[in-house]
């Protein structure tokens, strides 16, 4: 289903779009890079940071 | 055979918390939009009000098993005639077309992803039945619970600095251990976390193909304090379910303009309020203005009737959680104990104790409220939340909102964001953790699906970018199985009866996210020990250990003259003043703490254990002393 703001001209919108598209797409790398190189053994996610008597 | 009783313990008070709720909505003369959400709504009202029954009890010293067994049978026996009434009217519910129905012929992805939440739903659930394990959990989550079992009564507990808050979940999964074993606490939580995951996808499917609606049900179920949750007795999970239908509450309020809807949303903030402690408070904060503005906006109504509408949710979420403060008020001298003392007067704390048991969040987590953390918090949530002591909440929250600027959201999701973006500054103000978030968090979880929807739909970009989609998707949903394989499968292994109890409790204590090294010795002392002895213990777990006890650092917590914990003699008074036969320690002291008349305390308390006070039990571990009389 196509439902973009209509107020918009449709090449802004493409461009934008794509712009939140390269976003979403930074984050998930940022957060997997993150994953694989800073927390080896850690790699689904860390046991302790939840109820840690805090 | 015990995870069976227990399990239908649980099953029982979802059905009683189910029946009682249905008659709350009745009595209010309330149908909510949807079967299903009017039986979702009806079980967290129940489940949260039937809490006050054992909170009643143990106020009156009635905490034994007779008496809790009969009031089960009770709650379940009119739970029942209520659950019977909601079958018999299912079809009077009003309602739109009920898109769980193409779950009957469901497409390859749907099948998937159902498989998927039944793998993990039914992997947690093993764990749950596993026994108690956790940090809170054996400080005073569960500790506290099976104090005031064993003692018969809800009492105050000097060296608990938490006990004295709200504990409303806490008090229904007091009831379960007492009928049944105390993986009932954590089973609670998993049922808890269930219903808000059927929360998520009935929401969803109004929105959205049905496919969507169970990956944004999956994408939250994914998400890493869900999962560890799930399996244990903390009550994030019911709190989520509270606040999480409270928004709900507000969408049917905003849809209807039944105002009696108001009086649902106020409860559940309530019980959100009651059951998250203190900083618990934010949630029914926000919507009160929430209500007020929306009431003046989107309802037109004038300034004055708007702040109303606003007060009564405050007015009816404040009636629900007041026993609690009163209750505290009676035990300790102040409503908000160990708060506030400074106009309610100390209480087994020194100001110079409780400021520096007042830094502990900062301690914890660093100044949260600077400038820099503030515009840094969606960033550090998502990709270091050990930042913030939580867990993973995924990249895609971060990654996929910002898509609202190009998609039109229908209004009611609109109306969602609203909610859970009033909410994020008070809850990131008072306790900015992944886990007190878990409601708002699974809302937003239905936003992202419906985005990412229209993003694969979008003419705008190539089919590639529907299949980038996808892949994140399955890349989110692969790490959230693989989180319940590492956080679970000791656990799982454990019920399935793979592991005997024994060792998976020595072995999953003892690893980094616990350092629990005591359990064995605490066996050990609970069968050498006389039988009614009472501890003072130098750990904050006193769990698992079949006395009564205090902590070590309740003596420095309130002396006002901290140089004479230096003294022997001194010291050895306050421990015979608290009535403890033994003292238990590390071997060597450690100096955990940086209130430093704690650990002057500790070194006398060394110097006592071996000389005045004879050893009676020594192991790598601990060294336990008898007082000398």
């Amino acid at each position: 289903m196509e439902n973009p703001r209509e107020d918009t001209p449709r090449s802004r919108r493409r461009l934008v779009l794509w712009l939140l598209v390269a976003w979403l797409f930074t984050v998930n790398a940022a957060f997997y890079w993150d994953v694989v190189s800073e927390r080896a053994g850690e790699v689904f996610g860390d046991r302790s940071s939840v109820t840690r008597g805090d | 055979m015990s995870a069976l009783r227990d399990l239908l313990i649980v099953c029982g008070f979802l059905a009683a918390g189910l029946g009682w709720g249905v008659w709350i909505l009745r009595i209010l003369d309330l149908r909510a939009s949807g079967r299903l959400r009017h039986a979702l709504l009806a079980a967290g009202l129940g489940l949260g009000v039937l809490g006050y029954v054992p909170f009643a009890l143990g106020l009156a010293g009635l905490l034994r098993f007779p008496v809790l067994l009969a009031g089960y049978l009770a709650v379940l026996g009119m739970g029942a005639v209520g659950c019977i009434s909601f079958l018999r009217h299912l079809g009077e519910a009003s309602g739109e077309a009920d898109g769980w129905a193409t779950l009957r012929r469901p497409s390859g992805p749907s099948l998937a992803l159902v498989a998927l939440l039944v793998a993990i739903v039914s992997v947690t659930l093993l764990a749950a039945l596993a026994p108690v394990v956790g940090v809170d959990e054996l400080i005073y989550r569960v500790a506290a619970a099976d104090t005031y079992l064993r003692e018969g009564q809800m009492l105050y507990l000097p060296s608990s600095q938490y006990h004295q808050q709200p504990q409303q979940v806490q008090m229904l999964q007091m009831w379960g251990m007492a009928l049944g074993s105390d993986s009932v606490t954590q089973v609670v939580q998993w049922v808890m976390g269930l219903l808000l995951l059927i929360a998520v996808v009935d929401l969803a499917r109004r929105f959205m193909p049905m496919v969507w609606a169970l990956l944004a049900g999956a994408m939250f179920y994914a998400v890493s304090d869900v999962i560890v949750l799930s399996g244990r007795a903390s009550p994030d999970l019911a709190n989520g379910l509270f606040l999480g239908l409270a928004g709900i509450a507000w969408l049917e309020w905003t849809a209807r303009g039944e105002d009696r809807w108001l009086l649902v949303t106020g409860g559940l903030a309530g019980l959100f309020a009651v059951g998250a402690r203190l900083p618990g408070a934010y949630g029914a904060i926000g919507l009160a203005v929430l209500v007020s503005v929306a009431a003046w906006r989107l309802l037109r109504r004038r300034p004055l009737r708007a702040l109303a509408a606003g007060a009564a949710v405050g007015a009816v979420a404040l009636a629900v959680a007041a026993p609690w403060y009163v209750k505290t008020w009676i035990q300790t001298g102040s409503p908000v104990w160990p708060f506030l003392q400074s106009v309610f007067g100390f209480r087994d704390w020194t100001p110079e104790a409780f400021r520096y048991f007042g830094g502990i969040q900062e301690r914890a987590i660093g100044r949260w409220l600077s400038l820099g953390r503030i515009l840094a918090a969606p960033w550090e949530f998502t990709i270091e939340p050990d930042r913030f002591n939580s867990g993973v909440v995924g990249p895609l929250l971060l990654g996929g909102l910002p898509l609202a600027l190009v998609f039109r959201l229908p209004t009611q999701l609109v109306r969602v964001l609203a909610f859970c973006g009033i909410l994020a500054p008070l809850w990131y103000a008072s306790y900015p953790r992944v886990r007190a978030f878990l409601g708002p968090i699974a809302l937003l979880f239905v936003v992202v699906a419906f985005l990412l929807w229209q993003l694969a739909e979008s003419t705008l970009v190539p089919r590639l970018a529907a299949l980038g989609v996808a892949g994140l998707a399955v890349a989110w949903l692969a790490v959230g199985l693989g989180q319940t394989v590492r956080a679970h499968t000791e656990a799982a292994k454990t019920t399935l009866g793979i592991e005997s109890r024994q060792q998976y409790l020595i072995d999953r204590l003892s690893q980094a996210d616990m350092q629990f090294d005591w359990l064995g010795d605490y066996w050990a002392l609970n069968s050498v020990l006389p039988k009614g002895s009472r501890l003072l213990i130098y750990e904050s777990r006193g769990y698992y250990l079949d006395f009564g006890y205090d902590r070590y650092d309740l003596i420095a917590k309130r002396e006002t003259d901290p140089e004479r914990l230096r003294e022997p003699a001194y010291v050895e008074d306050q421990v015979r003043g608290l009535g403890s036969d033994y003292v238990l320690l590390w071997p060597e002291p450690r100096f955990a703490t940086g209130y430093e008349p704690s650990n002057w305390l500790e070194v006398t308390l060394h110097d006592l254990c071996g000389s005045r006070w004879p050893i009676v039990y020594q192991s790598q571990t601990m060294v336990a002393c008898k007082v000398a009389a």
